[in-house]
């Protein structure tokens, strides 16, 4: 028996407000995973292949397999600055980071107590809070219709953020409430106990322990909104042009180099958003567990 | 749930209040609206009776059927493929990786993308047109167009299921795998020491331990491919077109009169999804149980 | 249900760490042996490899002499209780503890008569239609035990079965898992950090090390004959006493000690001895006496600890209450290590 280094105890890692399960790593053929992964990312992208292809292409009609003209035609229109890609990526952005915004705001407070606390009702309340999500998007647009008109909101920015944030804030009160299950409130008492006031409690120890799940929340929120179709369409009134309303109205022009183009300016940003919240996104889940 | 000395009861409420303005009235608002107006309630347009007259027309319309049992069909097909490829693909990846992180990750890769766009990526890939088609050209396989089977505005809205699918089935899995990864391993490793074989430790261990969390998953899918607009707008036949569309074009008719028609059909759609979610909660919940000697 | 297990040089690599180096050891048919060992030893990964969940990198497993790696866990008739009770959430207590039975496909009659007989042995039939969350972790684990036990294995394995367990409940566990292991004839493994699980409950006890085996035998062994220095002081004799032997006689800074037990080691040695055999006051002329005075004294329920010192050398001892009274604090006392409680070491 040599060595005089170790411990009787593995020493743990200061707590984080988080139970974090154990985690063995396995690796069982390291070659099959890596064709495994290729293949999925190959199906998963796949279906934006033709699309890419014929932005970049001229007359790619059938039968070609590859294109027989490239061309950047399409992107030089679509990116031209005077086209409506800009105005629609300017809307987009504006649109989806407010509503982002909002739904965290109202998220953090609602989801903190549907996941710490249980009460009468909370099955009945987490039920309605779900049911923006499972109602047809049409149905909500045709009922707010004439009423927005009347209150002077269609046609607005904020007529369309409103709308957006009845379906993108119950996402993002789900993704917190399940984050907040698993936190710890007595780590506040003990800040508290310290001497921190709430708002250096709020900041010091509940935003940092909440964060990878604010960041999940608000990508959700984000995508939500940015994908929006039929509510933009209906409350934007033709006036607020989002990039997936630019986006029917050129596929219908029946362009499709341009359509193709205008696609991926529409996917690229919020493809670029998934990069950076990558780790939070696999690993915090959704808290729809055991509703 | 665990102490929360900070909460107390009353003060719980008012945190909840900024989400419960914006979502429950905005979005009751919204329901209550379309019952009056479908209701014929319109003052807009001069009608200030209640009648069911709406409901009645909807009702007797023919394309009215057609379009709720396509939208069933896709809907029901939507959650059960997802449901299943989902599984499948999380049984699998965690077969080759156990903790499969990357391969997780790399499966959400199209989570972002929005449907319109996948329903266009749908289009110039299934197309008769479209690069499968181009494909078959190239290996000889078909000669025209015209013989590359209709997989786009088809009667069995196949090319909508492939897009739903395309997008939900990712997001099933993530959620199985959720599962699978934190307690499925230790379950499973019990189940094999009490002698289960790896097809009744699946049976028995693995898919009732996903149910729980799989199914609420599964309801939303059918709950968005039941109301999905845009999808069935540019990947679907346009007779019978999906409740959706056809109530957007009743909204969006010149005639105005045809509004509490909309109305009613917003209303209805709303109340089949509802009472779909709730039964096939139910369902699930007693199949759980069932899983007694 | 006797089976004897061999664990042959059993190795266990991933990557760069190594939980489990050349390990041997054989498990007795029909005992209880307790594998011990401090957090992070590897005792649970060794486990893992005979219960088949885990591959060994090297080394064999035989099962009454056939060596059983190539069968998969499900065949090998080891079931596993572990700490985590691992109840399956679906099925009430008795389809819990069904449950081997009807993967083996008993009938329907038989199954739930050793369910039954199950149940009552670990004391649960009243609470036979539960469901897991409806029970007590104690009882969880009860449910768990009558899981492994009705399938009639011919080898259980425990891992730190009692660690999520209050105090209390935890006598109660070691009872009811002593009583069954006598009533069956059960060959049992325990993996576990506590020692009283090993003297409670283990008939044979192997210490277990960074992966390595320190020390195997009966409990007694650990503390009349503890191996090293380092098993010395896991069971508590944290009397180190440095010195050089000869025979009978070691030559330590407290002066020439005699001692007569029969450890080979000699040269230079640690000489150890249990806190509890340090006697103070001892009548006069006996052998290995010298002055200490007495640095610090806790009262520890059953007995007082107290701290002595003896020139450059600090002791422990365990005193009884009564006799601990007359010795305050700082005031000097007669200490006798008595010959035969002194056990050399090898200085390592």
């Amino acid at each position: 028996m040599t060595a005089t280094k170790e411990t009787n105890r593995v020493t743990s890692p200061s707590p984080s407000p988080f139970r974090k399960p154990s985690r063995p790593r396995r690796l069982r053929g390291t070659g099959g995973g890596r064709i495994a992964a290729v293949l999925i990312v190959a199906i998963i992208l796949l279906p934006l292949v033709p699309l890419v292809i014929n932005s970049f292409a001229r007359g790619y009609v059938f039968p070609q397999l590859f294109p027989a003209e490239w061309s950047i035609r399409a992107w030089r229109i679509v990116l031209a600055t005077d086209g409506g890609t800009w105005e629609a990526l300017g809307w987009s952005v504006g649109v989806a980071a407010t509503v982002t915004a909002l739904s965290l705001v109202v998220g953090v407070p609602a989801g903190r107590v549907l996941g710490l606390r249980s009460f009468r009702g909370k099955r009945a309340l987490e039920f309605l809070v779900l049911t923006p999500l499972l109602v047809p998007a049409v149905a909500v647009a045709i009922g707010l219709d004439i009423t927005f008109i009347r209150l002077g909101l269609s046609g607005t920015f904020w007529g369309v953020v409103l709308v957006h944030l009845i379906l993108a804030a119950p996402y993002a009160v789900l993704v917190l409430a399940g984050v907040f299950a698993n936190y710890d409130p007595d780590f506040e008492a003990q800040a508290t106990t310290l001497g921190a006031s709430p708002l250096n409690v709020f900041r010091h120890v509940t935003m940092p322990a909440i964060k990878p799940g604010l960041i999940v929340a608000g990508f959700f929120a984000f995508i939500v909104s940015w994908s929006q179709y039929v509510l933009t369409l209906q409350i934007g009134g033709g006036k607020i042009l989002t990039l997936p309303v630019l986006l029917v109205s050129t596929a219908n022009g029946g362009d499709a180099s341009i359509t193709g183009a205008l696609t991926i300016v529409s996917a690229l940003p919020v493809l670029a958003l998934l990069a950076v919240a990558s780790r939070h996104v696999v690993r915090a889940g959704l808290g729809t567990t055991g509703t | 749930m665990r102490s929360a000395p900070f909460l107390i009861r009353d003060r719980s409420w008012p945190k909840l209040l900024p989400a419960l303005v914006v979502i429950v009235p905005l979005f009751a608002a919204a329901f209550i609206l379309a019952v009056i107006q479908s209701l014929g309630y319109f003052p807009l347009i001069g009608l200030r009776s209640f009648n069911v007259d709406a409901y009645r027309s909807l009702l007797g319309n023919g394309e009215f059927w057609q379009s709720l049992l396509l939208s069933t069909w896709i809907a029901v097909m939507a959650a059960l493929l997802s449901t299943v490829l989902g599984i499948a693909m999380a049984l699998g990846i965690r077969k080759i990786w156990r903790r499969s992180g990357r391969l997780a990750f790399l499966s959400q890769l199209n989570l972002p993308i929005p449907h319109v766009i996948g329903a266009l990526a749908m289009v110039h890939l299934l197309g008769q047109s479209g690069l499968i088609a181009r494909l078959g050209h190239a290996t000889g396989i078909i000669e025209a167009a015209s013989e590359f089977p209709a997989v786009v505005y088809d009667p069995f809205s196949l090319g909508i299921l492939a897009e739903l699918v395309w997008k939900d089935a990712p997001f099933i899995a993530i959620v199985a795998l959720g599962v699978l990864g934190t307690v499925g391993e230790s379950y499973e490793n019990v189940a094999a020491s009490l002698g289960a074989s790896s097809r009744q430790r699946l049976r028995h261990v693995t898919l009732p331990l996903l149910v729980p969390a799989v199914a609420p998953a599964s309801v939303i899918v059918f709950a968005f491919a039941f109301g999905s607009f845009e999808v069935p707008l540019l990947l679907g036949q346009s007779f019978p077109s999906a409740l959706p569309v056809l109530a957007y074009r009743l909204h969006t008719n010149v005639d105005l009169g045809v509004r509490p028609e909309a109305m009613a059909l917003a209303v209805i759609m709303s109340l089949v999804v509802m009472a779909a979610t709730l039964l096939y909660l139910a369902l699930v919940r007693r199949v759980l149980r069932k899983d007694q000697t | 249900m006797t089976t004897r297990v061999d664990l042959v040089r059993l190795t266990k690599h991933f990557g760069a760490v190594h939980p489990v180096e050349d390990f041997s050891l054989t498990i007795q048919p029909g005992l209880v042996t307790a594998l011990l060992g401090p957090s992070g030893s590897g005792k649970t990964t060794l486990l893992k490899m005979i219960a088949g969940v885990l591959r060994p990198t090297s080394g064999d497993i035989r099962f009454d002499g056939e060596s059983i790696l190539d069968l998969p866990a499900s065949q090998r008739d080891a079931p596993m209780v572990f700490h985590n009770a691992l109840l399956f959430p679906q099925l009430t207590a008795e389809d819990n503890v069904g449950f081997g039975l009807r993967m083996r496909k008993t009938p329907p009659a038989e199954r739930s008569r050793r369910v039954t007989e199950m149940l009552e042995l670990v004391g649960l039939q009243d609470l036979r239609t539960r469901r897991p969350e409806q029970l007590s972790g104690g009882q969880q684990q009860r449910v768990a035990l009558a899981r492994a036990l009705v399938v009639s294995p011919r080898l259980l394995l425990l891992d730190e079965p009692l660690a999520n367990l209050d105090p209390d409940l935890r006598g109660e566990m070691r009872e009811l898992l002593l009583a069954v292991q006598r009533s069956l004839g059960l060959t049992m493994l325990l993996v576990t950090h506590d020692q009283e699980d090993a003297i409670v409950v283990a008939d044979h006890v192997a210490l277990i090390r960074n992966g390595s085996l320190v020390q195997e035998g009966v409990v007694r062994d650990f503390f009349k004959r503890p191996a090293s220095a380092w098993v010395a002081t896991f069971f508590g004799a944290n009397n180190l006493i440095p010195g050089e032997r000869t025979n009978n006689e070691v030559v330590t800074p407290l002066g020439r000690l005699r001692v007569t037990s029969e450890s080979p080691a000699t040269g230079q040695v640690l000489v150890t001895i249990r806190p509890e055999a340090v006697v103070l006051d001892a009548a006069e002329g006996q052998a290995n006496t010298f002055e200490g005075k007495v640095i610090a004294a806790e009262f520890r329920g059953s007995h007082i600890r107290m701290q002595l010192t003896a020139g450059t050398i600090d002791l422990e001892a365990n005193v009884p209450i009564d006799d601990a009274k007359s010795h305050a604090v700082g005031s000097t006392v007669r200490v006798t290590l008595p010959p035969e409680k002194l056990w050399p070491l090898p200085a390592d």
